[in-house]
């Protein structure tokens, strides 16, 4: 395995870290919010496709490594294509947003701060992601991993509504609640490195196959339902994914309204009380475009 | 003046948060039992000391350390709290327990990490119990409950029950 020193690789996060705080904090109008983001968000995306690039070895030749920071940042060909994929599906999500954000904030449903906040936390997530995949140092791990949750968290509770606060309060909790069992299990990692080699000072994702070999078969098989219970929390997996289904519908129009259509009294009880009315509704609005309904909202104010 | 946190945050929390109308106590009882068991489990087999030599892992059938006992309990009657309460302010101050908790077990087991405890600590407090807090305020204000059952059961009681051959 050859470790090529990378800077591309220390920067990648700082990108939309940067485009946050001036969407957060400078920008006042709607195009230079869009500009901003996409300047936050595109550029991670074209380094992360270089990094999977560099790092796309001939069969046979020994594999690369890109680290930075003394080994802190550490991506491997699969790290570069977990980036790629990451800012694909931010900038993707954030480009779809554009005509959602602009029609609700003409209906007056989100605030222009609302509006401001959606894409400077949007790409804080995705800066912190960024971090999660690429930092090698366990605990570090875990402390990026709570602040991108952070991030989320006031994304799903962004419109204000009922649902959106319980649902960000439940994500938060139970995250956050999965998060400190992993934390239990490193420590018990740690505990046990820290007996067998002292010079050992800190976790190092690499070397958590060679602490493997170390741990009795209890302590492994906890350590290991430590982790499995976390990742699968925060992952949204069977049978750790509560959160799930309370945070996917409070997601936007129009297939907010379908679900809720569909699932709940309140959706049918908005719907004039029948079923039938529901599927008309969703059927018409699944066929308008985000573009359509801003465009349809702005002629008829 | 109060500053905006103490007027906000704390004063609206102490004063105007809508009390567990329903207090439980099996929380408590539980967390007893747990703690009857596990004193009594170590004090069969093992025993206890304040500070043990080594790694407190590899002796745990000689001696345990108080201390991570104590650890360990926090943790475990964080979790009660979580599973056992309702109130929104509760399931805050639970998850803090926890962390708490967690905290001490890895400051017994690892005293070198005491700088990643301080930041993990920061986070926590001052991001996640914020975020939340944030949220269960809004509720409070908005809908004058703090009973996370009872918020979601106003609404299926306002909207009846579901008609036959429904799809669901």
């Amino acid at each position: 395995m050859t470790h090529e020193p990378s800077l591309l690789l220390s920067i990648v996060p700082f990108i939309p870290l940067l485009a946050a705080l001036f969407v957060a904090f400078a920008e006042t109008t709607e195009t230079g919010r869009r500009m901003a983001f996409l300047v936050g968000a595109v550029p991670p995306l074209l380094i992360s496709v270089a990094l999977a690039w560099q790092l796309q070895t001939p069969q046979g030749a020994p594999p690369v490594v890109l680290v930075a920071w003394g080994s802190f940042l550490y991506a491997d060909l699969l790290t570069a294509l977990m980036l790629c994929c990451t800012f694909f599906l931010v900038t993707a999500v954030g480009v779809y947003s554009f005509a959602y954000i602009e029609h609700d904030h003409l209906e007056e449903r989100v605030s222009e701060q609302t509006a401001r906040y959606y894409y400077a936390l949007l790409l804080v997530f995705s800066a912190f992601t960024a971090w999660t995949m690429t930092i090698s140092h366990l605990f570090f791990m875990f402390l990026v991993v709570e602040i991108a949750t952070i991030a989320v968290s006031f994304l799903v509770a962004a419109y204000k509504t009922k649902y959106a606060l319980i649902a960000s309060f439940k994500y938060n909790l139970l995250v956050v609640m999965a998060m400190l069992f992993a934390v239990m299990g490193a420590v018990l990692v740690y505990a046990k490195m820290s007996a067998t080699n002292p010079e050992m000072t800190r976790i190092h994702l690499l070397d958590m196959g060679k602490l493997a070999t170390l741990l009795p078969a209890p302590l492994a098989l906890t350590v290991v339902a430590c982790f499995v219970g976390a990742f699968g929390t925060k992952g949204g997996m069977m049978p750790f994914h509560s959160w799930l289904p309370d945070a996917h519908a409070e997601r936007r129009r129009p297939c907010r309204r379908c679900c809720r259509d569909w699932s709940s009294p309140s959706g049918r009880s908005a719907s004039r009380g029948r079923w039938r009315c529901s599927r008309r509704t969703t059927r018409r609005s699944c066929c308008w475009s985000p573009a359509w309904r801003a465009r349809r909202s702005c002629s008829a104010s | 003046m109060d500053p905006p946190f103490l007027r906000g945050g704390l004063r609206y929390t102490a004063k105007r948060v809508p009390e567990e109308r329903r207090p439980s106590h099996v929380g408590s009882v539980v967390f007893g039992i747990v703690t009857l068991a596990a004193v009594g489990a170590v004090g069969a087999w093992s025993s206890f000391s304040l500070v043990v030599e080594g790694s407190p892992i590899d002796n745990l059938d000689r001696t345990v350390s108080l201390n991570l006992l104590s650890a360990l309990l926090l943790f475990v009657y964080g979790v009660i709290v979580l599973v056992t309460h309702r109130h929104l302010f509760k399931l805050a101050l639970g998850l803090l327990v926890m962390t708490a908790g967690a905290h001490l077990t890895l400051v017994q087991m690892a005293p070198s990490m005491f700088s990643m405890v301080e930041i993990e600590i920061l986070t926590k407090v001052i991001g996640t119990v914020f975020a939340m807090l944030y949220a269960a305020r809004l509720l409070a204000e908005r809908y004058h409950s703090c009973d996370a059952a009872e918020l979601v059961e106003a609404d299926r009681v306002a909207a009846g029950p579901t008609p036959t051959g429904a799809p669901v």
